[in-house]
């Protein structure tokens, strides 16, 4: 790069943040920033949903700048917002189709080869051993037209429910909270709360790493009005209590205690919204419904002192932030796997629902409860588009026949075609994985797309066996653990090389449109999803099989949002015309194109469904003219929602003497995942290079353990050797790993635990009991692992 | 090369303490300063992003300044060296390993 271009393109970098914070650029600076095209798109990475325009020069992306327009992250992004670029052009990128041979070894294919082999082996399988017999498992990283297709693809087409999403693993028992306590999936409000919100309740959310441009949303609130409390609830003591007002510790799974006390100390208070609470709720147990004096009574007995025994929350605590959360006057709770990682995922987010109701903390500015997510399409492709077992486009169950009909009708195919009865959720569909030869396995093949399920399992050691036995078929950019088992590897283009739309934490749907070509033989997910279809002879229900990705996309988008049309969920009015001219996407629920979207809904004025003439004679609703908020989804159609009696319920597995520590398992900044793409970006991995487990000192001293030694970590399923961390950021007692980490030794997945919520058949991947033994001083352990070779070993 | 603009945010009345400190750095250009003094629009130029975090992380310990947020990231020499073969994102590899020759 010369010195003018250098120049020229500083000059564009400062003009482009000026503008971003609204200050005029310096005369100098051109935005263009010396780039063919700016495409306008969204972040790759977390569910904070960040806005971005990637700069394309000579067919290649030679930029990313955030967009200030965008109303998630107002022109700012993370280090791995703008680093996507390394993950687009590294020599470890999947180049071409290549099938497994007899000697084990794969073997480079041509794509018709490949797609005919596959899709022969599902048709063997369905003529043999039933529609069932071939599984769909997806990712919150897929694109919305990519579930879509898939979803549609297995159900209308195979007519088979067994479509499962690794969301399944992070986000259905917030899926399970929000429709039990609201009636309908997703948060009410949006991030626009937090800069409003005088209280601001962190639960089981390292933001600050996790979702780092949430978090300085939330820092700059603080810092420009020291009056906001921020209050924290963790086992861990993370870079996110830095911020905090007060920090509740807690044993992992015991916070439903915490939640409960809190909701004690408001009522004898007298804290509570007497007038939101009659108008507005009820409270139930599931099958009766009983007065508010009844749930007071209920949670009389989590006085603060007996829950400070079974917690270890300092009673003084829970009381301070039982006041803060009442009488902030606009309190917002925000979380995300902490929550929702457990066997009592769904009771935990409903208990959380509850202070929101008692208080009147919800359908009002700043006042929200939030459900954060991990993955960046995890909220638009997977639950919005019904690609779980259990669900159809529009997040409505398979068992609603009403609903199936209506699904059948527009998809164009036979009535009483889609199965009425839910597949597997994704343990079960994992457990049920196995060889031909296996009778006790009833699935013998599984397409996987962007998601690495041989790594990312809990209990892994129960389900390696399976992924092998099966024909298995992996979509991804890079080897991976999963491609380690697969019989067949599909190379698929990054996002920015074949756009679609990302819908993020707040309703929000954002199109990105494709920036570059893929390279070598990378293809489109979508394009892979409707050649497979079309060797099946489903070519009519997948028409957009061209090499058009943005055609394609463009078809089963126009198609998806009319089969949702007039639901609550609807994106009706959010066409592809309009999702390239938005800035700043659209949130649903936006009925039609004159619609600005939603910022909040349940409340007359804002939630446009209040009058949507289509949507109330769909749904049989009939909402009170003089109704300014309505949960209108209730299943009772009386338009409240529901105050939980949930009793408390420890984890599946808690410490014993033989098991004496708690483990629990979560991410840090730099790594994202399985490490798939951070691992392969030097400068991130750097950060982080292997797993670890920290210890606090207390413990360490008991078993001699200083920083660097290697310690075993073992619970009834499985092990793993990791070097100590010994740190004072956990309680005494309470082991922490990271789960990014790719070396087989370190893999905290064998020792996680797989027992199941049964609201939302999420697994409990933040609770196990283990026991820790000192196995050596410091060695000297190969850190930065990516599987490289496509023909290596899982082991 | 990464060029980077970015927004320093400063405490009240810090403007002129800020600006000396940043023009120490040779890897900054100081472009320009908000109209309520809080936010400072800086350029980097820097080899990567250790380097950018690294001195991210310096001017972080100074009290005058709350945060650094980044917005614009250009890279194209990096590309440009992937390409030449001149820059191998680094890799560390299974020891032992072989390549499948496709
Ligand atoms: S916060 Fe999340 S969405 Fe935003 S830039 Fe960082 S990784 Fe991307």
């Amino acid at each position: 790069m010369n010195i003018s271009r250098r120049q020229f393109i500083k000059a564009s970098a400062a003009a482009a943040t000026a503008a971003a914070i609204g200050v005029s650029a310096p005369k100098k600076s051109y935005a263009e920033g010396g780039v063919d095209k700016w495409v306008k798109g969204a972040c790759r990475f977390c569910g904070t949903g960040c806005g971005v325009y990637v700069g394309v020069k000579d067919g290649k992306v030679v930029s990313i700048k955030g967009n200030p327009k965008a109303k998630t992250n107002f022109g700012f992004l993370c280090v791995k917002g703008f680093l996507a670029y390394k993950v687009m052009n590294h020599p470890d990128r999947l180049k071409y189709p290549m099938i497994r041979q007899a000697d084990g070894k794969f073997k480079r294919a041509s794509w018709d080869e490949a797609l005919d082999y596959v899709a022969s082996k599902f048709k063997y399988f369905h003529e043999k051993y039933g529609k069932d017999s071939v599984a769909y498992y997806g990712s919150g990283q897929c694109l919305t037209e990519e579930s879509y297709t898939f979803n549609k693809l297995w159900k209308g087409g195979f007519g088979s429910n067994m479509v499962e999403g690794n969301p399944r693993l992070c986000m259905a028992s917030a899926v399970g909270g929000y429709i039990s306590t609201f009636g309908s999936d997703e948060p009410v409000g949006s991030y626009a709360d937090i800069e409003q919100a005088n209280c601001i309740f962190l639960v089981g959310s390292n933001t600050s790493e996790c979702h780092p441009i949430i978090f300085r949303r939330i820092m700059r609130r603080k810092l420009d009005n020291p009056g906001v409390k921020i209050i924290v609830c963790e086992p861990r003591k993370t870079n996110t209590a830095k911020i905090a007002d007060l920090w509740l510790p807690v044993d992992p799974g015991t916070d439903l205690a915490v939640f409960h006390s809190m909701a004690r100390e408001i009522i004898k208070n007298n804290w509570v919204d007497r007038a939101f609470i009659e108008q507005n709720t009820r409270v139930t147990d599931g099958k009766n419904t009983y007065s508010f004096e009844k749930y007071a009574e209920f949670v009389e007995q989590f006085d603060p002192e007996s829950v400070e025994k079974l917690t270890r929350c300092p009673a003084e605590n829970i009381r301070k932030a039982a006041e803060w959360f009442a009488t902030s006057g606009a309190s917002m709770t925000l979380w995300t796997m902490g929550l929702n990682q457990r066997t009592r995922g769904v009771w935990a987010n409903n208990l959380i629902h509850n202070l929101h109701l008692i208080t009147g903390n919800i359908c009002k500015p700043g006042a929200d409860s939030f459900s954060l997510t991990g993955q960046p399409n995890a909220c638009g492709g997977v639950r919005e588009t019904g690609s779980l077992a259990h669900l159809l486009p529009g997040t409505k169950p398979v068992t609603n026949d009403k609903w199936r009909a209506h699904v059948e009708k527009e998809w164009g195919i036979a009535p009483g075609t889609i199965n009425p009865k839910p597949g597997f959720h994704t343990m079960k569909m994992f457990d049920s994985l196995g060889g031909e030869d296996d009778p006790n396995k009833p699935i013998k093949a599984m397409l996987t797309s962007t998601t690495n399920p041989a790594q990312s399992l809990p209990n892994l050691n129960k389900y390696v066996k399976g992924m092998k036995d099966a024909f298995l078929v992996v979509i991804d950019i890079f080897p991976t653990r999963t491609t380690q088992l697969a019989d067949v590897v599909l190379p698929a283009a990054f996002i920015y090389e074949k756009g679609g739309v990302f819908g993020c934490s707040e309703r929000r749907s954002q199109l990105t449109e494709k920036c570059v070509e893929p390279p070598f033989e990378a293809k489109p997910d979508i394009w892979i999803a409707a050649q497979i279809a079309k060797r099946m002879g489903l070519e009519k229900l997948i028409p957009w099989n061209m090499d058009d990705s943005m055609k394609a996309n463009e078809m089963a988008w126009t198609e998806y949002t009319r089969v949702t049309k007039d639901t609550d969920h609807t994106l009706y009015g959010a066409t592809y015309d309009r999702l390239k001219r938005e800035p700043a996407g659209i949130q649903w629920p936006c009925p039609s194109v004159d619609h600005p979207g939603t910022y909040k809904r349940y409340v007359r004025g804002m939630d446009p469904m209040f009058d949507h003439e289509g949507f109330l004679a769909k749904f049989g609703k009939q909402i009170p003219k003089d109704a300014k908020v309505y949960f209108y989804m209730d299943g009772k159609n009386e338009g409240r929602a529901n105050i939980w009696l949930r009793p408390y319920k420890e984890a599946a597995e808690v410490p014993d003497a033989q098991y004496p520590f708690y483990l629990t398992t979560g991410r840090v900044i730099e790594q994202w995942h399985t490490g798939t793409m951070t691992m392969r970006i030097p400068e991130i991995a750097r950060a982080h290079p292997n797993g670890y487990v920290e210890i606090h000192p207390a413990d360490a001293s008991k078993y001699n353990i200083v920083t660097g030694d290697m310690v075993l970590v073992e619970s009834r399923r499985g092990k793993s050797v990791l070097p100590a961390v010994v740190t004072k950021t956990s309680m005494p007692g309470i082991l922490f790993v990271p789960w990014h980490d790719q070396a087989f030794d370190r893999m905290i997945n064998f020792v996680c635990n797989d027992a199941v919520d049964p609201g939302s058949k999420e697994p409990e991947f933040k609770i196990a009991a283990v026991r820790i033994q000192r196995v050596s001083g410091p060695v000297k352990i190969e850190d930065k692992v990516v599987i490289t070779d496509i023909n290596s070993a899982y082991s | 090369m990464l060029i980077v603009g970015s927004v320093v945010n400063i405490i009240d009345d810090a403007e002129e303490k800020v600006v000396s400190i940043l023009k120490k750095y040779k890897e900054i250009e100081v472009y320009s300063i908000t109209d309520d003094r809080k936010r400072i629009i800086i350029v980097f130029e820097v080899k990567g992003e250790k380097e950018l975090e690294k001195i991210c992380e310096e001017l972080k310990s100074y009290d005058e300044i709350i945060d650094i947020g980044h917005h614009y990231c250009n890279f194209e020499e990096a590309i440009e060296g992937i390409e030449k073969g001149e820059i191998t994102p680094e890799v560390f590899r299974f020891k032992d390993r072989k390549k499948i020759n496709i």
